[in-house]
């Protein structure tokens, strides 16, 4: 099954206690339901929180998780990080934008938030438009 | 100790030190509190919420003359600056550990503070303002943008920033009822708003005829003005500059008459600081001055509240090594919201120069009623690198498990190039991104795949959410860097 986790594809099955990730055959101990060891490597799940996406606390760090992406999934996208109305527009397609740029304003939670491009590149095109409502994992802008 | 959870566990510590009886007490709602086993007695008090507990005067007098207490230590919060309070403990023939009900009241009107602390250290622009005319007036005259400060105010809870008169008439507004509600009182002032400053507090001992200082703490990771991480010594300051701050503080809370333990607060921008507020307080934060210093600061205070006086001299303060203290808070590392909840298992981290101060354990659950705050994790290197590093292993292997805390961000930020280079201002946590390891993202996707018995649930059994006022409709762009991140593909 393809998997997004912080914005980074896996191919991972699991049978029993192997895992087959990216074609790589990985040897897993599964001992404890919260507890697994890769190698020499203990990963403790301290918290999750299912959902589409769901949020999972491992060794301390965050991971954003997302099952059953199809593989056809675009690549290059802008998801709105949460459902609001769109405020305002700084983009049209082919402009060659910079990691930082503010992209989108979106009001959500009587809030405006900046939705910034993380990346580097030219803008393919762009989903929405100014006073339009979105829904948090909506894409708003894809890029080349 | 008129107080609950890890400062109760942390001021009886010192008390057993000295040979003196800890006795405590506790709300229905902290039946279960590690604190409580930390005292040699301990009486309920009944309620929940802090106006039916750990605010309740009358309640905690009947206590403590029941359990034949002869000092009361506030801790801090609470009734830990209240000078109504310091003077009943009196009336009622207990020695408060704390500074005297004038300093309390000098120190509690911001306002007043800040008149007395402008004779002696550089202040932002500024005064108390009683209508809206003066309060237009005042920030014509001063130039936007401003910030409104309840004069009973603290913690950072009620402030606004107006970049315009029209901001600045409708915060007057929001910002009078708010102080209103929080502090029983709607003054307000205005001071000149300083933008990107660092946020840094001198750790003071006075004792009526003695003051001295313990040395800096740098507080400018916040959120929302609410303290994250701190660190001792600053990693901004020169020493010329630290030697100027520091004789600054001593000659305010001398000015003040201070005798207690309290700290001096400053903005510090471009090389010059700027008088903020006392604390007159045991602090969150004060750890990592002991951790420096080698001194008990609460032991200090007891000796100053039974006038045997502080039995050190500035001489005698020798500051080695550095201390990082992270606040970890029972919170959604993503929307910041309190997250009370079980812990089903806590592990603190084993490890030399690794000091932890709280009261979880394994199986307890967290009351909605209180400050999310759950544990400090205080670490200590012979330099600042060395802190660091220590603080991100024990970070790691710190384990918290059944609820979310703020570990993650706390491995983003002491990841992040601005805090690795000392370079950051009160501004840092605005430009955070998420970081992880590379590792745990081939683990997580396992984990996502393996089936789940257990269930990681917020508790809502309780009808009472988390201080909901402090927390509604508020985000940072932490949420979003961390979600963007998330919406990007490969």
């Amino acid at each position: 099954m393809k998997i997004e986790v912080n914005g980074n594809f896996y191919n991972v099955e699991v049978t029993g206690n192997k895992a087959i990730v990216d074609g790589k055959q990985i040897d897993l101990k599964l001992d404890k339901e919260e507890e697994i060891v890769i190698g020499e490597n203990h990963y403790f799940l301290d918290f999750f929180e299912e959902g589409e996406t769901s949020l999972m606390i491992i060794n301390g760090f965050s991971y954003l998780v997302t099952k059953g992406v199809l593989d056809n999934a675009p690549f290059g996208e802008l998801k709105a990080p949460i459902g609001g109305q769109i405020m305002d527009v700084f983009a049209t397609a082919g402009d060659d934008i910079v990691r930082g740029q503010v992209l989108v304003t979106l009001e959500a939670m009587k809030m405006e938030n900046q939705v910034k491009s993380t990346v580097k590149g030219r803008i393919k095109a762009v989903k929405v438009k100014k006073g339009q409502l979105v829904k948090g994992g909506e894409v708003l802008i894809t890029f080349e | 100790m008129a107080n609950r959870g890890e400062i109760v566990l942390r001021v009886a510590r010192t008390c057993t030190k000295l040979n003196l009886e800890p006795c405590g007490i506790f709300s229905d709602a902290d039946a279960n509190s590690l604190h409580i086993k930390y005292c040699k007695e301990a009486v309920g008090i009944g309620g929940r919420l802090p106006s039916e507990s750990y605010l309740r005067m009358d309640k905690i007098i009947d206590a403590a003359k029941k359990m034949g207490c002869e000092l009361i230590h506030p801790g801090y919060g609470f009734l830990a600056e209240s000078s109504e309070f310091s003077e009943l403990c009196a009336r009622e023939g207990f020695i408060f550990v704390g500074p005297s009900p004038a300093a309390l009241r000098l120190s509690g009107d911001k306002a007043k503070a800040r008149e007395v602390a402008s004779e002696i250290a550089p202040i932002l622009r500024g005064r108390e303002i009683s209508t809206e005319t003066e309060a237009l007036n005042l920030a014509e005259k001063i130039g936007y943008p401003v910030i409104l400060k309840a004069v009973k105010g603290g913690g950072g809870r009620g402030l606004r920033i107006a970049r315009s008169p029209k901001e600045l008439s409708s915060a007057l507004t929001s910002s009078k009822n708010e102080a209103r509600m929080s502090f029983g009182s709607d003054r307000l002032y205005i001071e000149k708003y300083l933008e990107d400053p660092r946020h840094i507090e001198v750790q003071i001992l006075g004792d009526g005829s003695n003051v001295i200082h313990l040395g800096e703490r740098e507080c400018s990771v916040q959120r929302r003005h609410q303290k994250l991480i701190e660190e001792t010594p600053s990693p901004a300051l020169t020493s010329a500059i630290r030697q100027k701050m520091t004789d600054t503080a001593m000659e305010i809370m001398k000015k003040m008459q201070y005798n207690n333990a309290g700290t001096v607060e400053f903005l510090f921008k471009e090389g010059r600081f700027f008088f903020m507020e006392v604390n007159a307080r045991i602090q969150v934060e004060h750890p990592i001055t002991e951790q420096v210093t080698g001194v008990d600061i609460v032991e200090q205070q007891l000796r100053i509240a039974t006038s045997q006086g502080i039995d050190l001299t500035q001489k005698a303060i020798r500051t080695r090594g550095h201390a990082i203290e992270c606040r970890i808070n029972a919170e959604h590392p993503i929307s910041f919201v309190p997250f009370p909840g079980t812990v089903r298992k806590f592990v603190p981290p084993e490890d030399k120069d690794v000091r932890m101060d709280t009261a979880l354990y394994s199986g307890y659950t967290i009351p909605p009623f209180y400050d999310s705050l759950i544990a400090k994790l205080i670490c200590f290197g012979e330099d600042r690198d060395l802190a660091i590093a220590k603080m991100k292993k024990s970070l790691i292997h710190l384990r918290i498990s059944g609820i979310p805390t703020t570990i993650p961000f706390h491995l983003s930020a002491l990841n992040d190039e601005r805090f690795v280079s000392g370079n950051y201002s009160t501004s840092f946590v605005d430009k955070l991104q998420l970081f992880s390891s590379k590792d745990g993202e081939l683990a997580a996707a396992i984990f996502a795949l393996l089936p789940r018995k257990l269930q990681f649930l917020k508790d809502e059994s309780t009808e009472d959410p988390w201080m909901r006022s402090r927390f509604d409709g508020i985000r940072s762009n932490y949420v979003l860097q961390h979600n963007l991140q998330s919406g990007w593909a490969k």
